[in-house]
């Protein structure tokens, strides 16, 4: 990390707003750019701060303040970029339901924002009823739509469903998806960013009206749909078999805390895997759940575990059942 | 869908299926928009000023209600346009109709409700022709699209009008208040609404003001309109004396009077600078007591309680007095937060408090964050109650 940076990062492990604000005041008095600003300091920060939550260095509650700190400069770094002179509609910048990843929907506001592109920005955690409903105030050009968590695929889809039958192009990206856009094309976006920076040239390139999605029909997706929607039972299942063999004297470890609150996560990413036709989301999130245990010092192959429970608790799905039976992780 | 959209998708299906060329004009306050198709190519707009009536083809057509096909037989690159001008108004539209000519012209008027509001003109290459059954055919299409599009503009209409009504009644967004640090969660049973029967407000002079959350008994637009007029009781009401058992005595007298037999819980706060601390007098009307977040990590209820507003004519709000050090947070919610079902059972006290307790204590903003997401979790995507969440946290000095 650069200086900057570094002093970023002290400012937002304390949760010290004002320190933070002063800390980008300065940079931009220096002749920082707000996009400067957001690559060389915020986006290197947060991402530190990620993985010191995985990395069992930080708490929840320590990574929440020092991103809600973030979302604040970047408001205020967003207030300061000129408005565009730009009159033409919109680009709605939302992430997926369930999702409370601001950031870096935010940071994609900003870049458009930068670029000249006006921008309605939603936020965090929009529902499907809320986002089509500001489609149809704002008639915007296109909805950029951000996902970071792989177990809200199945959500993205639904939205793509709704943003798609108003015929607006819907653009999709985020740390949910693959760099080359299989998992994007699979649940029907229009079209995918692979980043914020590349996002004016997307929209550059998406037609006016689009007609509205089609069916998924790969193996495994109306199993992928039936395992979101029992998420809940299948997940309380999974933790009765997990308790079984993990057993606290009262106290929770730290493994065994993370471990349980990670169960709907995982849930959430085989429903991903199957609804976006791409078996690598469960692999991704087992291999992230194995780095967290092996942090917290789980007992060795405690995931391999976890993944035969799921695979018991999953066993009327025939498609789910062969993804947990593959080599993960 | 949107109306421009629309029309693209329906050009995108006559061209090159049915017609080789094929443009929508709508009619809107003195304009046309313009939205026309050649074979291969992509959908192209233009906005021209509305012809004066009964000067072009396009004109005739809307005002006669009756379909005109002609011949447009010059060959391209030949300069008499008015025909053609007269039918496809927009010259930058022109230039791909001009391509395939000599070419067959139909004009069909777009009419719902006895109105024409906006022609099809459809092309085919010389010798294409459009026969009888064409026409007939072509006739019946036009009107169903006409009978979509009418009500898709409709629609855009009445939400432009329920958008501008409804502004009023949504939360307000809040103002910034020195030495506070204000943070908000909002969210309605009816989304398709976007209106519901929990608000806040907050208002009044820099160091001393008045922060209100509440519930109106009932769901959706006709609680949104009672919470409408609550808020402005409240507003006025702390004008007259800023002490929130009197606004809330005034409330209730306002409520009551009506006789109308809604029923409103409330919590409201006034807020005063004292030094370091923010003091906090608490007034309660049937509403769930607000927690205390200290900085050091404490986590207190509040004891306020007291009638709900509108039913009863009673006089015995009380305050209670709480004092926010330099950190500390007070956080104000609805009943929608605890009653918010489950997989099993409802959010409830008990797990509100243990989230309470292991928030961040540096920002009010992650409170509000932390409660909304694990309220988002435990609701998945069952039916829920509105739920409103205000925190202030006294951050002295705070911009």
């Amino acid at each position: 990390m650069n200086g900057a940076a570094a002093d970023y990062f002290d400012a937002v492990s304390t949760g010290d707003r004002t320190r933070a604000l002063d800390l980008v005041a300065r940079l931009q008095r220096t002749g920082a750019t707000p996009l400067d600003v957001m690559t060389e300091v915020i986006a290197p920060v947060q991402t530190r701060v990620g993985e010191l939550w995985a990395c069992n260095s930080w708490s929840v509650a320590q990574e929440h303040a020092a991103t809600a700190v973030s979302e604040t400069v970047l408001h205020v770094l967003g207030a300061s970029i000129p408005a565009p002179s730009d009159l033409t509609s919109p680009v709605v910048v939302s992430c997926v339901e369930q999702e409370w990843h601001a950031l870096p929907a935010l940071m994609v506001a900003e870049h458009l924002r930068s670029a000249q592109v006006p921008v309605s920005y939603l936020g965090a955690n929009s529902s499907t009823e809320h986002l089509v409903r500001h489609v149809h105030d704002v008639a915007p050009r296109a909805v950029a739509l951000s996902c970071s968590l792989s177990a809200s695929l199945p959500r993205v889809r639904r939205q793509v469903e709704a943003v798609r039958a108003t015929g607006t192009p819907v653009v999709v990206g985020g740390a949910a998806f693959d760099p080359e856009g299989h998992r994007a094309a699979a649940l029907g976006a229009t079209a995918f960013a692979p980043s914020g920076t590349l996002l004016p040239d997307v929209l550059r390139s998406l037609p006016s009206a689009v007609s509205p999605a089609t069916p998924l029909s790969h193996d495994g997706a109306e199993e992928g749909l039936a395992v979101h929607a029992d998420r809940e039972e299948i997940t309380r299942g999974l933790k009765q078999r997990v308790s079984a063999h993990c057993p606290t004297d009262g106290r929770r470890t730290a493994w065994q805390s993370a471990l349980l609150d990670h169960l709907p996560h995982l849930v959430g990413a085989l429903a991903g895997a199957l609804v976006a036709g791409d078996r690598s989301v469960l692999h991704e999130a087992v291999s992230w759940l194995d780095g967290v245990m092996r942090h917290r010092d789980g007992p060795d192959a405690i995931t391999r575990k976890i993944v035969d429970d799921l695979r018991t608790m999953v066993r009327e799905y025939p498609a789910a059942t062969g993804l947990l039976s593959g080599r993960l992780g | 869908m949107q109306t421009d959209r629309a029309v693209d998708l329906i050009l995108e299906m006559l061209v090159p299926e049915v017609v080789d060329w094929a443009q929508v004009v709508l009619r809107e306050a003195g304009l046309m928009h313009c939205h026309a198709t050649l074979a291969g190519g992509p959908v192209q707009h233009a906005t021209v000023p509305a012809p004066r009536e009964g000067t072009s083809t396009l004109s005739r057509v809307m005002s006669r209600g009756l379909r005109e096909l002609s011949l447009i037989a010059v060959g391209p690159g030949v300069t008499d346009n008015g025909a053609l001008a007269s039918a496809v108004p927009a010259p930058e539209l022109r230039e791909s109709v001009d391509s395939i000519r000599p070419a067959d012209l139909l004009v069909i008027p777009l009419t719902a409700r006895g109105r024409a509001f906006g022609a099809l003109t459809m092309a085919r290459r010389g010798g294409g022709g459009f026969d009888e059954d064409a026409v007939a055919f072509l006739e019946e299409l036009a009107h169903s699209l006409a009978v979509t599009l009418d009500a898709t503009r409709n629609l855009a209409d009445s939400r432009r009008v329920a958008g501008v009504l409804s502004r009023d009644l949504a939360p307000p967004s809040l103002p910034e208040m020195p030495g506070a640090r204000l943070a908000t969660y909002y969210r309605v049973a009816f989304e398709h609404e976007a209106l519901g029967g929990d608000f806040y407000d907050v208002h009044g002079d820099d160091d001393d003001w008045t922060a209100v959350v509440g519930d109106v008994c009932g769901k959706g637009v006709e609680a949104a309109v009672l919470t409408g007029r609550v808020r402005q009781a409240v507003r006025t009401a702390a004008l007259v004396d800023r002490n929130p058992a009197k606004v809330l005595d005034l409330v209730n007298r306002v409520l009551v009077s009506e006789g109308e037999g809604t029923f409103v819980t409330a919590l409201c706060a006034r807020v005063r600078r004292q030094g370091e601390d923010l003091v906090m007098s608490v007034a309660a009307a049937g509403h769930p007591p607000p927690y205390l977040l200290r900085s050091s990590g404490g986590l207190e209820r509040v004891a306020a309680e007291g009638t709900v507003l509108g039913l009863f004519d009673t006089h015995d709000y009380t305050e209670t007095e709480v004092v926010l050090r330099p950190g500390d947070s007070c956080l104000f919610f609805t009943d929608g937060v605890l009653e918010a079902p489950g997989f099993e059972e409802q959010f409830g006290e008990d797990r509100l408090h243990g989230v309470l307790a292991e928030a961040p204590r540096s920002d009010v903003n992650a409170v509000v964050e932390t409660v909304a997401m694990s309220l988002a979790e435990h609701v998945g995507d069952r039916a829920h109650d509105d739920i409103a969440i205000l925190g202030v946290q006294n951050v002295p000095g705070a911009r």
